[in-house]
């Protein structure tokens, strides 16, 4: 962190090599991929950190600035703000450099699966895998066109004997299929060279599993999407392999046993479901991020946001105003509309949270004490229903409702990092 | 002086919801129970 500004008009900067993108008409993207750190500046801003990384002083890059476009840019405030993000320092051949107690180095992120090879990674999203994927997803499409009474329904996820262990069965598989789900996102991302990490978040109070492919803005556009599409991808792939299983089945190709197709079909429906979590974009899903790249909006819905916080502050004067005039208009555009996707996506969810979720989840509760206080002695059977149940309704509910609220708190904290210069 | 801008990009991370906790405000019992 910066301790003393160390630019002064005479510095000569040391700026860090970093990777540039084009981010629509007006703004570069410029990143330190191995830092995970990425920022859209306006193309003359560009300019400005290519004439110091040639070696122009920080007075000197300023009259090239007016030079070409007739105004004195404000250095000091641009490079401080740089300098903290680590893309650049004082040179170190600059007399007084040691002494600023300026430590401009961001850490070095692990990624994971670093050392799995391109070459594996493009054999999975190569142009001969995608031929493989896309013909499995038209038959898929085909048999369910044909058939329709094949595609199993939510019935599926019902069992009328031996509840608990084909749940938790079920279940089991569904995190199988998260973990491909996201490594799809991982491997294609890996396949355009980009590292990427997997974890564990929420989106509203909803648990979900996450990759991290932040490092995509280092790569052109049109090689960003198939990275955020890997995952629906696979999901619709492999559910319409599960078809094209039952599609056999049911024409005597293969024979498969009744428990096995009872569960392929489960797993078929939770692929839908989890297929249709993709389209509320809304939230962060992969969907959200194609729109979002394919209108270069930089951050849709942070924006989106704060425009929002900006309506508001016309009925609420306590609410602090964020200039946003500096974006880009078509992005202002897209984040005009995106609000009322924003607000009818949260009207929606919220709704659902308060009219369906939390009292089913109250009356789940309820009817799980009864089954549990009558012990595991009483009935066996009940007692795993209920305690798989209590597991299902409840567990995964309040660790992503908890991470939420963790998130709403921390909120209302005082943010460490400014996401742009005041104006 | 004229500001040069900087905005800070989002953080692209894609994710997965698994039934257990996938619709927004529809938890997974309400399939399962019917």
């Amino acid at each position: 962190m910066t301790t003393v500004a160390p630019f002064t008009e005479e510095s000569r900067v040391a700026v860090f090599p970093f990777s540039r993108q084009d981010g629509g008409e007006e703004e570069v993207v410029v990143g330190r991929p191995e830092a995970g750190v990425f920022l859209a500046l306006p193309r003359d801003a560009v300019e400005v950190l290519d004439d110091l990384a040639a070696g122009r002083t920080v007075a000197e890059a300023r009259d090239l600035y007016h030079q070409r476009h007739g105004e004195t840019p404000d250095l000091a405030e641009f490079l401080e703000l740089l300098a903290e993000k680590g893309f650049v320092r004082p040179r170190d051949d600059e007399p007084g450099a040691a002494e600023t107690g300026f430590l401009p180095q961001v850490p070095v992120r692990k990624y994971h699966f670093e050392n799995l090879p391109e070459g594996v990674a493009r054999f999975f999203f190569g142009r001969a895998a995608l031929c493989v994927y896309a013909l499995v997803i038209a038959s898929g499409l085909w048999v369910a066109l044909r058939h329709p009474s094949l595609v199993p329904g939510r019935g599926s996820l019902y069992f009328e004997r031996f509840r608990t262990p084909k749940i938790l069965t079920v279940i089991g598989f569904s995190f199988v299929t998260l973990f491909f789900h996201e490594m799809s996102h991982l491997l294609a991302a890996r396949a355009t060279g980009v590292k990427s990490r997997l974890g564990i978040s929420h989106r509203l109070w909803m648990l979900v599993a996450e990759t991290d492919l932040t490092g995509l803005w280092a790569v052109a556009k049109r090689r960003r999407y198939l990275p955020l599409l890997a995952g629906p991808l696979t999901d619709l792939a492999t559910s319409s392999a599960i078809l094209l299983c039952l599609e056999a089945q049911s024409r005597g190709w293969i024979g498969l046993p009744p428990l096995a197709v009872e569960l392929l079909r489960a797993v078929f429906f939770a692929y839908v479901l989890q297929l249709v979590w993709q389209l509320f974009f809304f939230l962060r899903t992969d969907l959200y991020y194609v729109i979002a790249t394919w209108f270069d909006c930089k951050n849709l819905l942070g924006d989106t946001e704060t425009f929002l916080k900006n309506r508001l502050a016309r009925i609420v004067p306590s609410i602090q105003t964020v200039d946003q005039s500096y974006i880009p208009a078509s992005e202002r555009r897209m984040i005009r509309v995106y609000a009322v996707v924003w607000l009818l996506g949260r009207a929606v969810a919220l709704f659902l949270l308060f009219s369906v979720t939390l009292p089913l989840t109250f009356t789940y509760l309820t009817n799980i004490v009864k089954a549990l206080s009558g012990g595991w002695q009483a009935d066996t059977v009940a007692f795993l229903d209920a305690l798989t149940m209590m597991i299902l309704s409840t567990a995964l509910f309040a660790v992503g409702m908890g991470l939420w609220m963790r998130s709403l708190i921390r909120q209302w904290k005082p943010r460490a990092l400014a996401k742009q210069i005041p104006s | 002086m004229k500001k040069l801008m900087i905005r800070e990009v989002e953080t692209l991370k894609t994710t997965a919801a698994a039934y257990a906790c996938g619709c927004p405000g529809l938890p997974p019992c309400i399939i399962i129970v019917k």
